[in-house]
């Protein structure tokens, strides 16, 4: 009863910084759901020239010296097919994380296939190879789901850059890539067509769910893509 | 017979070719022009607008794509033992190709025989995700036939020079061609590889008189769309809604600290 008025000048002035560097304070130190979106977008943006095939019958340089010659191919059936192997295993080390991997395609709906298997990963079987000279080879793991819990890529959110990569091919080999971006958004705003680019750099994409959940729809509201580099192009 | 059309055709491109290199329009106006040699057992050359442009160019070949200004090009076809491009030509045709197209110029037989060249227009629409395009040409010297996808006919009647295009989902399929009506095997079977977002396209070329009838095959990439959405969770349990609790309650004790000392404040003040 006796304090003097400052003290309560310095109580309620106290206070006052409380109250706003709490909210501050969690939102400048709060983990952030991107970082990195400019590499990730620089790597989608480069469209590699594709090589022609090996002409069977060229046309000779010393006939038509003025005209470029014109690719030609092969037109009997049998002709291509990848020879590279698909993906069957990918390791997160500093998540600790190893997982089968098996190869997907759509649903009805035209969404992307997820293994029934939380604990396995799907690879987009249409787009690129691990290896291929160009384009996005996408693995997508659940988070979780209702009725089997936490999935293989529960904590891709984790991953930062500089983190590695690996995945196997059903030949053995190994590819070694290193994180290079993590991105999130919600689900309306995802660059699709960026993820699943078949063109630029190549690069390895894991996708998965996360930010808040809807219970009403059993969905979360945010899709979280990494984007990964070989090694060898760091 | 055998001298022909087929190489005009791969002529065309060619020579287009150089009058692309001349910048006569503008690429987005160009068209992207392939050619199809469907004419077996004769290698030709090619001149377009009297150039040699393909030398000794191989029957079941495919040249291009080349990116064309749009225009009317001349393209003569003879054998490969003639390199001058003098005399008269197995073949010749004016070829107009239009702006921003997409086409095949296919050198085949008609359905008499006779070496022909046929423009085709390629159906390069999107596709859908996981889908792939099945067109088939009838480009041989042959009666109407029906095309049979794992033994189940999924084209009737096709006649030459006719197409008929498909959008299947991506698959490996054990193809063969079918006299219409019948299960008599005019072709195969072999395996076409439908790729996803791919549109291949096969030609019947040949004859079946010579009993030389084959398949030919002109993939066009990139046609594919991407899946729809990513649902990869139903659980919650990964959850992130932001704000954690402790942020409200701590801004709430700052707040109710400062009202006590404003309102001590005050008191103090009477």
């Amino acid at each position: 009863m006796t304090r003097r008025p400052t003290t309560w000048v310095l109580l309620t002035v106290l206070g006052v910084l409380v109250a706003i560097a709490a909210p501050v304070g969690w939102f400048l130190t709060r983990p952030s759901g991107t970082v990195g979106a400019e590499a990730a977008e620089a790597l989608a943006s480069g469209t590699p020239v594709p090589t022609p095939p090996a002409a069977r019958t060229g046309s000779s340089p010393a006939a038509a010296p003025a005209a470029p010659a014109v690719p030609t191919r092969d037109g009997r059936v049998g002709a291509a097919g990848s020879t590279l192997a698909a993906p069957v295993r990918v390791e997160l080390p500093s998540l600790d994380v190893r997982s089968e991997i098996r190869p997907v395609g759509v649903d009805r709906a035209g969404d992307l296939e997820i293994p029934e298997n939380v604990a396995q990963v799907g690879w987009y079987r249409y787009g690129p190879r691990p290896g291929d000279p160009a384009g996005s080879t996408v693995l997508s793991g659940h988070v979780d789901s209702a009725e089997q819990g936490q999935g293989a890529f529960f904590r891709l959110r984790e991953l930062r850059p500089g983190d590695p990569v690996v995945v196997r091919g059903e030949d053995g080999r190994s590819w070694r890539y290193r994180v290079v971006s993590r991105e999130e958004w919600p689900k309306s705003e995802v660059p699709l067509d960026r993820i699943f680019s078949r063109g630029g750099a190549p690069r390895l994409t894991l996708v998965t769910c996360g930010g808040g959940f809807r219970e009403d729809i059993r969905s979360y509201q945010d899709n979280i893509a990494v984007t990964a580099v070989p090694e060898a192009a760091r | 017979m055998k001298r022909i059309a087929a190489a005009a055709v791969l002529g065309i491109a060619a020579g287009l070719t150089m009058f692309g290199t001349s910048g006569v329009a503008g690429a987005a106006d160009n068209a992207s022009v392939t050619v199809v040699h469907g004419i077996p057992d004769t290698p030709v050359n090619v001149f377009v607008n009297g150039d040699l442009t393909l030398r000794d160019f191989a029957p079941e070949t495919v040249a291009g794509p080349l990116s064309l200004p749009a225009g009317s090009y001349e393209v003569k076809i003879f054998p490969a033992a003639n390199t001058a491009g003098t005399g008269n030509p197995v073949v010749q045709a004016t070829a107009e190709v239009p702006a921003g197209a997409n086409v095949t110029l296919a050198a085949h037989l008609t359905a008499a025989g006779q070496p022909a060249i046929t423009p085709f227009v390629n159906d390069v629409s999107q596709l859908a995700p996981g889908q792939a395009r099945l067109i088939v040409r009838h480009t041989a010297a042959a009666p109407a036939v029906d095309v049979r996808a794992g033994g189940t006919p999924v084209i009737q009647g096709l006649t030459n020079p006719n197409q008929e295009v498909l959008n299947l989902p991506a698959a490996s399929v054990s193809a063969d061609v079918v006299l219409a009506g019948t299960s008599t095997v005019a072709i195969g079977p072999a395996d076409v590889n439908l790729k996803e977002g791919t549109a291949t396209i096969v030609y019947a070329i040949g004859s079946a008189e010579q009993d030389s009838l084959g398949l030919v095959v002109q993939t066009i990439d990139g046609l594919h769309s991407s899946p729809g959405g990513v649902p990869a969770g139903s659980g919650g349990l990964a959850e992130d809604d932001g704000m954690p609790t402790w942020v409200p309650i701590l801004a709430g004790l700052g707040l109710v600290t400062a009202l006590g000392g404003a309102a001590r404040l005050v008191a103090t003040r009477r």
